[in-house]
């Protein structure tokens, strides 16, 4: 086990790496003048000089490699003459057109994304994994049919749209909710959320579905195993073999996956957040990305890749903790 | 006889398929008496383990009709409502299954599984139920069970699950104990262990059994009577000593004949040439896989652990060995279609070892193999004459010419060459069986390498495909190497007999004397194990 | 005979799967037929879009100031977004563009941009996942991580991010096939890979190689059909996954940009007015959910007709 934690560990560090390299190729060896583009649109030929300096774009591009490693692991200056920016550790960048770190920018947008994330996720559990199971029992009868159906229309509609028709129908129409506006949960929940509703709502829909399905399916195909059959013909009741022992093989999927899609979600729910403006993580790229303010851009794609690492470890770890037949290798 | 225990009158079982009903079980009556041991036994396809399931009332809620009575005591399974039939299930009659890893839950200690069964029943606390699950994983033998009742199914070996299982049956101490195959997916050794258990508990608790098998052998070693089922139908029942001694029925008597014997008398072997110069010697031969999740240390399992010897030309070598004796991998090593880790092959005259593929080509044609599975073995997108005709394309020949020779091999192994533009599924076992040995030998090699190819049929299937490969041998002037774990089957057709064990060589000798006076101690435990016909 | 039963059942699968048989159960599916012929309708109004557009007698770019209401802030006068003989679909909301015009338009993008990008991801995917699946032990361990690596890393942030530092002059749709289709084809690669190892360790293959066929023998002769089957369902699945991608990125403004029109891009713009003017909404919201939701279930009936117990696939789409 601890073998098996050691060598996933260092696997992760290494891929982390490799990206770390990767972002850096991209986006501040690969643009023909790094320095318009961190800068923005609209920078004076004596600012662009300055940024020059500050980014050491003066210096070798692997000087400047050690530089931006330094950054993310001990922090470092931008400095030219009396204007120093000190970026801690660790520094992802920093953002000239908002003269902050990257990471300062990252933290302030930090739990506008837990809270989307966290909130949708409790509400496509509860509406997927239940819709499955009962899709399984019910397999062939109406009640699949119409969770199956339900589920393919979910699935299939993309999020701005389905999003769309419910900011229509609830706002536009029954003028139960006002467009959501993000209050951060500290200054009063209850506001909090009830602007986050139709933002959980709207991510939930398409996660259930995706959850509904997954489920039904882990569960008829560990209805129709052998040690199912083996308690029925101990006389076990059906309600113990689906509660107990069919639905803990289902959830195993589940388990891992939801992992997965907490760390992918977290950072990259940008349909959602620019659809209701929420000043989230996804929020924060796209804005960027059209302001071409790359640090910011960088900063993030290195923040989400390590999301996804880490997520994605902490499902194998998961998987292999809640499958006890795994062999960890 | 008393009154019986377990009664069955006329029961019938029908499923309801795509097109029309397929009847299973067709009127089928037996009794068994308290403390009694009744065999089922037929081919697959009998209807042996749908009768067996009917005895539970494990067909309700699958769409299954079944008719006739079964009676439990005075309690009538099919009459009973759900409630009371989950009663009696695992109380008063038992079942183990085919299969011991998928019949226990993976995810759950084997004790927590037992102790919920006796709960289930006795409403037993949780600790009386975990002593209980304890108390009978001892009594089937698990070594250290207090502590093994810890352990999930994976970490049992395959014999061990099986007593588990058992273990879990006599956890309420019932009246009946269906066995469904108990032993057919466990090695020969662990088979008579299981089966001895099966015996002792039987002796100590006074509960009847029901053996449900295809094994006339488990049979004749471990019931008083014995009922033959054939296409659903009950063809013959009688007590099994004289059941197997004189059979009436047609088919048990066919049944009988097509049974490989490890005693008994052996077809005569071809002698068309005498058995002299050696056509391919095995020097050392080794093969290494590394274990997964080995990691950086070189952990490695040797599958076959230096093996020297000689096939001589015309012979039939047999294999034969328990899983994992490194068997199949030494038969593949011998084609060449894996890598030896160290050690030499000499082919015809020809040193083969370190052989680049394509240096090996031309030797290929003379090397050729009969596989396991009939499944897999044929491309399920290429029809039987294109499967035929491939190697002979491969080697040069004309896509006519090709084509022409596979309809004559077809019609030569009994297949009827006008189906060649047909796909491997729409034949059965025994016949795709015969497509594979059609295209092994269509390049006409001297060496014909056969890795278990009966051990996924039925006997008398099985009896077909043996008599073919030997008037092929004769035909072709084959030289064979014949895999198997089935000892009675590769004493039928070996001139000379390897026994193989943990990837060694453990004796190597002829076949009569292997079988009659085995020298090494492990070939006599094999030999006392297989069950023998009385 | 219930176990000889289920493997029988089990076996199935093994069958060829013969165009006339796929072709038969296709066409009995009914979700499947109706989401075929409202795909082959979108697709024939794309292809044919400049003649309709011509026949309503309008174009995508003219201003129509005089249809507005400049009092309420530039809505279209008239129900409907200010639907008419003219208009058909009515207007856009501050320009009066015709709204019909853009739709189309945003029809032979998303077509456009969807099966472009199908052909980089299945170019790329069959690739890896062929020479993972076929090359030796150590171009699968390197090939693998890297496919690993394409599934795991969330595809639409990384385009956004590449999307960000191509220069303004690159043609968008072409721009959008290349980044869609490089962060895109890991899925396909992943099933070709796992395909084509199963199949190598069939005996047949051994069978193929004992009879002396060379590698590339092998693996077109007995490999590569196995693999198609899954390859067409798969990739009917990316289509309309490919669309609400390209939707998706004109929708957060770094996709198709003005002057040409995306539904995504539409969408985005209508943000703002689904109190004012509905209709500015629903015409590209439910054109796109239908055709995804035509595509989808028509993937959704190939792949049953193909392989009735195949399982359905995880789109990466938030």
């Amino acid at each position: 086990m601890t073998r098996f934690l050691l060598r996933r560990f260092a696997s992760t560090v290494v891929l982390l790496l490799v990206m770390v390299a990767l972002v850096y190729l991209i986006f501040y060896t690969l643009p023909s003048d790094p320095a318009v583009l961190v800068c923005g649109k609209g920078c004076g030929g004596g600012q662009l000089a300055v940024i020059d300096h500050k980014l050491g774009l003066d210096q070798p591009e692997w000087v400047q490699f050690w530089h931006f490693l330094e950054g993310i692991f001990v922090g470092r200056d931008y400095s030219s003459g009396p204007d120093v920016s000190h970026c801690a550790a660790p520094c992802l960048g920093f953002s000239f057109q908002n003269d902050q770190p990257v990471l300062s920018l990252i933290g302030q947008r930090l739990p506008v994304s837990l809270s989307l994330t966290i909130g949708a996720m409790v509400i496509w559990l509860l509406i997927g994994v239940p819709a499955g199971v009962l899709s399984a029992l019910r397999a062939g009868r109406i009640t699949d049919r119409v969770v199956t159906a339900a589920s393919v229309l979910a699935f299939g509609a993309p999020i701005f749209v389905s999003g769309m028709l419910l900011l229509m129908l609830f706002c536009g129409y029954l003028h139960w909710l006002s467009f959501p506006v993000y209050v951060p949960f500290t200054e009063n929940p209850a506001e909090w959320a009830k602007n986050l509703l139709l933002p959980w709502f709207t991510l939930a829909i398409a996660q259930a579905a995706i959850y509904a399905r997954l489920t039904r399916t882990g569960m008829l195909e560990t209805l129709s195993e052998d040690h199912i059959r083996t308690f029925r013909a101990y006389g076990l009741r059906e309600r113990r073999i689906v509660g107990r022992h069919a639905l803990r093989g289902a959830i195993t999927p589940v388990i891992t996956i939801s992992a997965y899609d907490f760390g992918y979600i977290l950072v990259g729910a940008m349909l959602t957040e620019t659809l209701f403006g929420l000043p989230g993580l996804g929020q924060l790229i796209v804005q960027s990305s059209n302001n071409v303010d790359l640090p910011v851009v960088a900063g993030l794609t290195l923040v989400a890749g390590a999301a996804i690492v880490v997520a994605n470890t902490a499902a194998d770890l998961l998987y292999a903790v809640v499958d006890r037949r795994v062999v960890l290798s | 006889m008393s009154e019986p225990l377990l009664s069955v009158q006329d029961l019938s079982v029908e499923f309801p398929t795509g097109d029309g009903v397929l009847r299973a079980v067709d009127g089928v009556s037996f009794d068994l008496a308290a403390g009694g041991a009744l065999g089922i036994v037929g081919e697959s396809g009998s209807g042996k383990s749908t009768t067996a399931l009917a005895l539970l009332g494990l067909h309700r809620g699958t769409g299954a009709r079944v008719s006739g009575r079964v009676l439990l005591g005075d309690d009538d399974v099919g009459a009973l409502d759900d409630e009371s039939v989950r009663r009696l299930r695992g109380r008063r009659i038992a079942m183990i299954f085919q299969d011991p890893l998928s019949a226990l839950d993976p995810y759950f200690r084997i004790g927590d599984q037992i102790a919920e069964v006796y709960r289930n029943h006795t409403g037993a606390g949780r600790r009386a139920a975990w002593a209980r699950a304890v108390e009978v994983l001892d009594r089937v033998g698990i070594p250290d069970a207090a502590r093994r009742a810890r352990a999930r199914p994976h970490e049992f070996s395959g014999g061990m699950r099986q007593r588990a299982l058992i273990a879990m049956a006599l956890a309420c101490e019932p009246e009946v104990l269906v066995a469904d195959e108990p032993t057919s997916a466990l090695d020969v050794t662990v088979q008579a262990q299981i089966l001895d258990l099966i015996d002792e508990l039987r002796a100590d608790t006074g509960m009847a059994l029901l053996l449900v098998t295809h094994d006339l052998g488990v049979v004749s070693r471990s019931v008083d009577r014995v009922l033959v089922m054939q296409d659903g139908r009950a063809v013959e029942e009688g007590p099994v000593g004289e059941v197997l001694r004189a059979p009436t029925a047609p088919y048990t008597r066919a049944l009988l004949d097509a049974v490989p014997r490890i005693d008994g008398p052996v077809s005569p072997r071809p002698t068309h040439q005498p058995p002299g110069e050696p056509l391919l010697t095995v020097t050392g031969l080794t093969r290494e896989f590394r274990r997964p999740g080995g990691g950086l240390r070189r952990d490695v399992l040797r599958a076959v652990d230096d093996v020297s010897l000689e096939i001589l030309g015309g012979e039939t070598l047999g294999v034969v060995g328990e899983s994992g004796s490194g068997k199949t991998t030494l038969a593949r090593m011998i084609v060449r279609l894996l890598e030896p880790t160290s050690g030499g092959i000499v082919f015809d005259g020809r040193d083969l070892t370190g052989l680049p593929e394509r240096a090996l080509r031309p030797v290929r044609r003379d090397l050729q193999m009969v596989f396991q599975d009939p499944v897999s073995s044929l491309n399920p997108r290429r029809t039987v004459g294109d499967s035929i005709a491939d190697p002979l394309r491969v080697q040069g020949t004309g896509d006519r010419e090709a084509l022409r020779t596979a309809r004559e091999l077809m019609e030569r192994v009994g297949l009827d060459p006008a189906r060649h533009d047909r796909y491997p599924h729409e034949f059965s076992g025994g016949q795709r069986q015969r497509m594979g040995i059609a295209r092994a030998l269509s390049l006409r090699p001297k060496l014909l390498v056969c890795d278990e190819p009966v051990s996924a049929l039925d006997v008398s299937t099985q009896a077909q495909i043996l008599d073919l490969l030997r008037d092929l041998q004769e035909e072709y002037e084959l030289t064979i190497v014949f895999v198997s774990h089935d000892l009675a089957v590769v004493r039928q057709v070996s001139d000379r007999v390897a026994v193989m064990r943990n990837g060694a060589l453990v004796e190597l000798a002829d076949a009569e004397e292997l079988y009659t006076s085995p020298r090494h101690e492990y070939t006599r435990t094999l030999l006392a194990a297989v069950p023998v016909l009385a | 005979m219930t176990a000889e039963l289920v493997t029988e059942v089990g076996a199935a699968p093994e069958a060829p799967t013969r165009g006339r048989q796929v072709r038969q159960r296709l066409f009995a599916d009914r979700m499947a037929m109706a989401g075929l012929v409202v795909a082959v309708l979108m697709i024939v109004a794309a292809v044919a879009a400049p003649l309709l557009i011509h026949l309503e007698g309008q174009d995508a770019t003219s201003y129509h100031p005089e249809l507005l209401d400049s009092a309420r802030g530039g809505v279209p006068r008239g129900a409907f977004g200010g639907a008419s003989g003219a208009h058909w679909l009515g207007v856009e909301p501050t320009t009066g563009r015709d709204l019909f015009a853009r739709a189309l338009g945003g029809a032979q993008i998303s077509f456009l941009v969807a099966f472009g990008t199908l052909i980089v991801q299945i170019l790329l995917g069959v690739g890896v996942g062929l020479a993972a699946g076929l090359g030796g032990k150590v171009a699968d361990s390197v090939l693998g991580r890297l496919i690993d690596l394409a599934i795991s890393f969330p595809q639409l942030i990384f385009a956004i991010a590449l999307l960000a530092i191509v220069p303004s002059g690159f043609p968008r749709p072409l721009l959008l096939m290349l980044v869609i289709g490089l962060f895109g084809w890991g899925g396909t690669a992943r099933l070709i890979r796992g395909q084509v190892l199963s199949l190598k360790t069939r005996d047949y293959v051994s069978a193929a190689r004992l009879s002396g066929a060379s590698r590339a023998r092998v693996a077109v002769r007995e490999i590569l059909p196995g693999v198609s089957a899954p390859l067409v369902t798969y990739a009917a699945l990316l289509i309309p996954s490919n669309m609400i991608s390209e939707a998706g990125l004109s929708f957060l403004g770094v996709g198709v940009r003005p002057p040409g029109s995306s539904w995504g891009q539409m969408l985005s713009s209508a943000t703002t007015w689904f109190q004012a003017d509905p209709t500015y909404v629903l015409v590209p919201g439910l054109l796109l959910l239908v055709n995804v939701l035509a595509f989808t279930v028509l993937a959704d009936g190939v792949r049953t007709a193909l392989d009735p117990k195949a399982r359905s696939l995880r789109g990466g789409r938030r």
